[in-house]
C-alpha cells in the first residue's frame, strides 16, 4: 500500500513538476520519503543495465539504450542525466506498475559513482559498466581512491562487471566479480609519452612504484604495465582496433564499425556500449548496429553561428580530463579557430577554487590557434594560470564582464570553440553575451 | 644569482589537483628574476637527496599513496629534522603536512603511520571527503590577504603555536574554528590549503621567493596574479 502510494504520489508530483522544472528528482524524493525502502521492492521482469564512472557515463548509457530500442526492446533510462537516489527513484516511478513490476525489457540507468552502494543495496543490476575512473570535481569526489572505494563496496555477487582493461584505477575492480574488459589498440592518436598533465596512474595503484606504457590514449588510459609487481593490462574481451578516425570507423573483435562521433573518447565509450550489450543479451552485430547511428546529445555539443562565425559550443565537467577532450576535439579540426573559455566558480557550492584547470593541458593550444579567451567568474585565474603555462600576453583575451566579450572577440579569428566548464545549465550566459 | 635546485619529493606519488604548479610557479618567477632553477625529483625507494636542494617541496596526494611513502620519508626522519633546524625551506601543501606530526591514522582508520615528529599534532582520518574555501591573512605579515581550497579526509589535532595562516573565514586545522591553519616554523611552510597555492597568492610566493633567495631577490611582474586574488577576495 504505501509503495502504491509512493508510486502515485511520485507520478503526480511528476506530472505538475514538469511545470516548474522539478520533475526529474522531487517525485523521487517524495517517493523515497513514504517508502524508504522504495528501491528494494521493484521487481525487475527485465535486464537492469547500470552505468558509472568519471567520465562518458551519460553518452554511454544513452548509446546503450539506442541499442536495445533498435532492436526493438522497450528501455526505461534516466535520460535526464539525474543520477542520484532520487533521480534514480524518479525513472523507476514512471516505469513501474503499482504492484512494483518493472515490465520493460531494459532498465538503463546512469548512476553516480558516489551513490552506488546507496542504489544497488536496493537493488542490483545484472550489468554494471565503469568507464573509468578519474580525479573529478574536486569538491565532490575528493580523489579517485575515494570514489573506487565505493565503487567497490557496492558490487554484489552475480553482478556483470564491464570495466575499462586500459585502466588501471577501475579495472582493479575486476577482482571482484565475474567481468569482461574492454578497450583498444594503438590508434594513429595514441602517444608513447604522456602528454597530459592529469595522469592518476604515475605510480601503479597496487604497489605505487613506477607505472609504465606501451602507449597512452589519453591521461591514464592506455596499455599499462609495472615492472615491480606485474600489474598490466589485462587480456581484453571487446577490443577496438583498426581505427580510422576520418572515415569514424574501426572493428570490434573485427566487426567493422563505425560513430558519428570520430574521438578516441568515443570510440572506446562505444565498445563498452558493445561489451554491456552483449553481457546483457544481444550479439555483438546488433550492438554495432546500434553504435552506428547513435548521435551525441546536442545538450553537450552544439554547432551554431555567433559573432557571424560558425561556433561549437561543448560542455565539460569541471574536471579536467573532461576539458581535454573538449581540447582534443576544438584540436582535431583543422579550420583556423579561437578558443573561447568559460569557467565559473564550482558548481552547487559556489566555491571559489580552481585548482583543476591546472591539471588541464591548455598547453597543447599554444601555436595552433588564433587566440585563447578567458571568460566567466574566474577569467583571470584562467589567464594566471595560461601565463603559467607559458602562453604570451599576445596570445589572450581577458573578458573582464562577460557583456564586453562580444566587442572582445573581434580582436580574434577563425571559428569560434565554446568550452565551457561552467557545467551544465550556466552556459546561457556566455550564449547570449555572443548573440 | 645563484643556481636554485627544488627537490620535490614524490612527485609523482603525492600528485594532485595541480600542485605542480607551486614548483612551477617558483621556477618561471626565478626565471623572471634572470635566474636558474632546476627540479629534483624523488620516489618511493628512491636515495633523497635533501643536501643537494634549497628548497623540498611535497604536494597533496592520494591517501593511500601517502600512506605507503610514510615509512620511507620516516626512514630520513633526522636529516629532515636537521634540515629544518639548519634553516632550509620547506613548502608543504595538502596532506603531506601529516608526514611532518607525530603520526597519523591510515585510509582504513585502523593503522597508525609515522610521521618525522617536527610537530607535536596527530592526524584523524574521517573517512568523509570535507571541504571549505579557506580565506586568511598570512601569519608573518598579516597584510598579506590569502585565498586556498581544503579538500581533506583527514583533520589535525593539537595544539598550534606556529600557524601558517590565521583564518578569517573557512577550515582551519581540525574539527574546530581556531582561526590557526598551518605552520610556519623556522623556513618551513606547511598547509592543508592543496592545489597551487602560490599561483593563487602573489604574496606568499613572493615571501617564499624572498626566504630562499634572501639578498638576490629581485622584482618581476604579477599584476595578474594580484587581480585575480583582488577579484576572489572582493566575491
Amino acid at each position: 500500500m504505501r509503495f502504491a502510494l509512493a508510486v502515485l504520489l511520485g507520478r503526480l508530483v511528476r506530472f505538475f513538476g514538469k511545470f516548474v522544472d522539478r520533475a526529474t528528482n522531487l517525485p523521487g524524493e517524495i517517493a523515497l520519503k513514504l517508502c524508504p525502502d522504495f528501491l528494494s521492492r521493484l521487481k525487475f521482469d527485465g535486464k537492469v543495465i547500470a552505468v558509472t564512472g568519471s567520465n562518458g557515463k551519460t553518452t554511454t548509457t544513452n548509446m546503450i539504450a539506442h541499442i536495445l530500442r533498435r532492436q526493438g526492446h522497450t528501455v526505461a533510462i534516466n535520460t535526464e542525466g539525474s543520477n542520484l537516489t532520487p533521480g534514480i527513484a524518479t525513472t523507476l516511478l514512471c516505469a513501474c506498475r503499482l504492484n512494483g513490476h518493472v515490465p520493460q525489457d531494459f532498465v538503463v540507468l546512469e548512476v553516480d559513482e558516489r551513490y552506488t552502494p546507496i542504489i544497488f543495496a536496493g537493488f542490483a543490476p545484472d550489468v554494471f559498466v565503469v568507464n573509468n575512473l578519474f580525479r573529478d570535481q574536486v569538491v565532490r569526489n575528493g580523489h579517485p581512491d575515494i570514489v573506487y572505494d565505493k565503487i567497490a563496496s557496492a558490487i554484489r555477487p552475480g553482478m556483470k562487471l564491464v570495466v575499462n582493461g586500459n585502466d588501471p584505477i577501475s579495472q582493479r575492480l575486476a577482482d571482484q566479480s565475474e567481468h569482461v574488459c574492454f578497450g583498444m589498440e594503438r590508434t594513429s592518436r595514441s602517444s608513447d609519452r604522456q602528454i597530459f598533465l592529469t595522469d592518476d596512474c604515475k605510480v601503479c595503484p597496487r604497489c605505487f612504484h613506477k607505472m609504465r606504457y606501451h602507449f597512452y590514449h589519453y591521461n591514464h588510459i592506455g596499455d599499462f604495465y609495472c615492472e615491480h609487481c606485474g600489474f598490466k593490462t589485462p587480456k581484453i574481451d571487446f577490443l577496438a582496433t583498426d581505427v580510422d578516425f576520418e572515415q569514424g570507423t574501426f572493428r570490434i573483435n573485427g566487426q567493422p564499425a563505425s560513430v558519428t562521433y570520430k574521438t578516441t573518447f568515443h570510440i572506446i565509450n562505444s565498445t563498452a556500449a558493445a561489451a554491456a550489450c552483449v553481457c546483457a543479451g544481444l550479439t555483438l552485430q546488433q550492438a554495432i548496429e546500434g553504435i552506428a547511428t547513435f548521435q551525441v546529445s546536442s545538450v553537450r555539443y552544439d554547432e551554431m553561428q555567433l559573432c557571424g562565425r560558425k561556433a561549437v559550443l561543448m560542455l565539460t565537467k569541471q574536471n579536467s580530463a573532461s576539458l581535454d577532450q573538449s581540447i582534443s576535439y576544438a584540436l582535431e579540426q583543422p579550420e583556423e579557430k579561437t578558443v573561447v573559455l568559460y569557467v565559473n566558480n564550482v558548481l552547487y557550492t559556489g566555491f571559489r577554487d580552481i585548482s583543476w584547470l591546472y591539471d588541464v593541458t591548455f598547453e597543447r593550444l599554444r601555436g595552433k590557434v588564433d587566440k585563447v579567451v578567458c571568460s566567466g567568474d574566474r577569467a583571470y585565474d584562467l589567464a594566471v594560470r595560461l601565463r603559467e603555462g607559458g602562453f604570451a600576453d599576445s596570445e589572450l583575451v581577458v573578458v573582464d564582464s562577460l557583456p564586453n566579450i562580444k566587442q572582445q572577440m573581434q580582436q580574434t579569428k577563425g571559428a569560434i570553440y565554446i568550452l565551457a566548464a561552467s557545467a551544465f545549465g550556466n552556459e546561457d550566459g556566455i550564449l547570449e553575451a555572443l548573440k | 644569482m645563484k643556481d636554485i635546485t627544488i627537490l620535490h619529493l614524490y612527485s609523482d606519488t603525492l600528485d594532485l589537483y595541480g600542485d605542480y604548479f607551486n614548483v612551477k610557479c617558483i621556477q618561471n618567477r626565478i626565471r623572471d628574476m634572470g635566474g636558474a632553477c632546476r627540479v629534483l625529483t624523488a620516489e618511493l625507494d628512491d636515495p633523497i637527496p635533501l643536501e643537494n636542494a634549497d628548497l623540498v617541496y611535497m604536494g597533496h596526494g592520494k591517501a593511500r599513496n601517502l600512506a605507503a611513502v610514510a615509512g620511507h620519508f620516516c626512514s630520513c626522519k633526522d636529516r629532515v629534522l636537521q634540515a629544518v633546524e639548519d634553516g632550509k625551506v620547506f613548502f608543504v601543501t595538502g596532506n603531506s603536512r601529516l608526514l611532518f606530526g607525530k603520526s597519523f591514522e591510515g585510509p582504513d582508520g585502523k593503522d597508525l603511520l609515522p610521521g618525522v615528529g617536527l610537530f607535536d599534532y596527530t592526524g584523524l582520518e574521517t573517512g568523509k571527503v570535507f571541504t571549505s574555501d579557506v580565506f586568511s591573512r598570512c601569519s608573518f605579515d598579516e597584510s598579506i590577504r590569502t585565498y586556498g581550497f581544503i579538500n581533506r579526509t583527514q583533520h589535525i589535532l593539537g595544539e598550534n603555536s606556529c600557524p601558517l595562516f590565521l583564518v578569517d573565514k573557512g577550515a582551519c586545522d581540525g574539527t574546530e574554528q581556531t582561526g590557526r591553519e598551518g605552520n610556519h616554523y623556522k623556513n618551513y611552510f606547511g598547509t592543508w590549503q592543496m592545489g597551487p597555492i602560490l599561483a593563487r597568492n602573489p604574496g606568499l610566493l613572493r615571501y617564499l621567493l624572498s626566504t630562499l633567495l634572501g639578498d638576490e631577490m629581485g622584482d618581476y611582474d604579477d599584476t595578474f596574479a594580484r587581480k585575480a586574488l583582488e577579484r576572489t577576495l572582493a566575491e
